[in-house]
């Protein structure tokens, strides 16, 4: 894991977070899973990205001015 | 440099889009289709915003960040006005915006006759517009008049509409067909058409439409209607009816001779007098009133299923409360959250609930053999003073009364109590509950002592 990565995660974490609620809303009116039983996923989704953003961050971030490229 | 996503352009060409399509198409149910399928416009901006951070980092730089505040408000919007216009979608409110209502309307007379002769059977294909058929044991021919509503910029285009779209009566084989044409106009207004039919009341009704109510009254023929939103009134029919709707505030059958076969969504549904077996099934949010069905009836909805071999009496429904009183069993009921209130049945109960309270009070003897399952919810049973029952009651966490005294043993264990004993001779009842009150009480017996109430 390095910096690029932990950027990744943390610009990944928006639109997951969108899809999900797409999905969930979708499922609301589309199938028999009301969003007031299903929006647990949410959290559960923005558990996990939290997770994977600390486990991208563990090792301390380089100039963050300077992101990306090879190195 | 920082680049500026993609969402933005192509959310605006979306916009424009549908816009676009409600300008050139009105006949496309646009509003309806967005107000359910909205939630992909989120999947696919997420999406979106997702292939682009992927591309950037394989590039070799992430310069996108997380949504901005301008983003994040037009999400919550987004998601606000859906969910509002989905709720009202449900509901059966249609959206008609304001620009929807260009031009005027322009009115026609519409009427036209034939003798029907040897056919049995009158298919009506009329796509918007009210229906009123009324059956005359004299008449010998089918007789049409009513009102065409043409909504158009002017007269000439109304006219053109007008005239592009006759009401016809064809003779096809034993079948006489009526129908209106307005799929056949050619100008962009919509037409409606509010006609009033008298037709032999020998003769057998079959309907075909997309938008408006149908009357129908006074035929010894069968009814058969379909429509994607219909309210339908029946009444005096002599055969089988069957009802196939994509929505509807009211269907009301009265004095039905024949079975009656009912699909689709909305809301009331009322009920009487039904000679023959009713089928029910849809979902429905409003009020049901079933009253005198002399043979079985059968209501299937996501959240309740309900059968009864007859009924004598009456079932009064609505989303969360069922109320029911003289039933003929076997009557078997499982619904999901529902406070449900049974008096008088016969033959066996069986009734399975989530959620609700339970109170039965069966007043015939010997008594129907009873079993309730209620994950929570209290259970009151009231019994005559006389019946004799094998009672085996049990609840996870609440208490027990008993009126019936000793041969009842009371027995409680932690939060969990329960009721067994054989009151004389008599069928099974058997109570469950997870969670609430089990309560077994005499009939007329509420005011007495409370020395005697508890063992």
């Amino acid at each position: 894991m390095n910096a690029r990565d932990a950027n990744l995660v943390c610009a990944i974490r928006g639109p997951i977070t969108l899809i999900t609620l797409g999905v969930l809303f979708a499922a609301d009116h589309l199938t028999p899973y009301s969003f007031q039983q299903t929006w647990p996923v949410l959290l559960i989704v923005f558990g996990l990205l939290s997770l994977l953003g600390r486990s991208a961050r563990v090792e301390p971030r380089p100039d963050v001015r300077a992101p990306g490229g090879p190195r | 440099m920082r680049r500026r996503s993609l969402t933005g352009p192509i959310l605006i060409i979306l916009v424009g889009g549908v816009f676009l399509i409600y300008n050139l198409r009105p006949d496309v149910p646009l509003f309806d289709l967005l107000a359910q399928y909205w939630p992909f416009l989120l999947i696919a901006w997420g999406a979106l915003r997702l292939i682009e951070v992927l591309l950037e980092y394989f590039r070799g730089a992430i310069q996108t960040r997380g949504f901005g505040g301008g983003e994040v408000t037009l999400i919550v919007f987004i998601c606000f006005a859906g969910w509002s216009a989905y709720e009202a979608h449900r509901h059966g409110v249609h959206f008609r915006p304001a620009w929807e209502a260009f031009g005027e309307h322009y009115d026609y007379n519409v009427s036209d006759q034939k003798p029907a002769g040897p056919a049995t059977r009158v298919v009506f294909q009329n796509d918007r517009g009210n229906l009123r058929i009324v059956g005359a044991a004299d008449a010998t021919e089918i007789k049409v008049t009513g009102r065409k509503s043409i909504q158009a910029l002017n007269q000439g285009e109304a006219d053109r509409g007008n005239d592009s779209t006759p009401l016809e009566i064809v003779v096809q084989g034993d079948q006489i067909i009526v129908r209106t044409n307005q799929e056949r106009n050619q100008t962009n207004g919509k037409i409606s058409e509010d006609l009033e039919v008298t037709i032999p009341s020998r003769m057998s009704v079959e309907t075909h439409g997309n938008f408006g109510d149908y009357d129908i009254a006074e035929l010894d023929g069968g009814v058969d209607l379909h429509s994607d939103r219909a309210d339908v009134r029946l009444s005096k029919i002599g055969a089988n009816a069957r009802i196939d709707l994509g929505r509807s505030d009211l269907v009301r059958a009265v004095d039905l001779k024949g079975n009656l076969d009912l699909q689709g969504k909305g809301s009331d549904i009322e009920l009487e007098n039904i000679a023959g077996q009713v089928t029910i099934n849809g979902s429905y949010s409003g009020s049901l009133e079933f009253k005198n069905v002399a043979k079985p009836l059968h209501y299937e909805s996501p959240n309740t299923d309900l059968s009864v071999a007859s009924l004598p009496g009456q079932i009064s429904m609505d989303l969360g409360e069922l109320t029911a009183n003289n039933l003929v069993g076997p009557v078997h009921l499982v619904t999901k959250s529902k406070d449900v209130k049974i008096e008088d049945f016969s033959q066996s109960l069986e009734l399975e609930t989530e959620r609700g309270d339970v109170e039965l009070e069966p007043t015939r003897l010997p008594l129907a053999k009873i079993e309730v399952r209620s994950q929570s919810g209290q259970i009151n049973l009231v019994l005559p003073d006389k019946a004799g029952f094998q009672l085996v009651a049990n609840t996870d966490h609440g208490e027990v009364v008993n009126d019936f005294g000793p041969p009842i043993q009371k027995d409680t264990d932690g939060h969990s109590a329960s009721l067994k004993g054989n009151v004389g001779q008599g069928p099974t009842i058997h109570l469950v509950t997870g969670r609430g009150t089990i309560s077994v009480r005499k009939a007329g017996a509420e005011t007495r002592e409370p020395d005697k109430a508890e063992m």
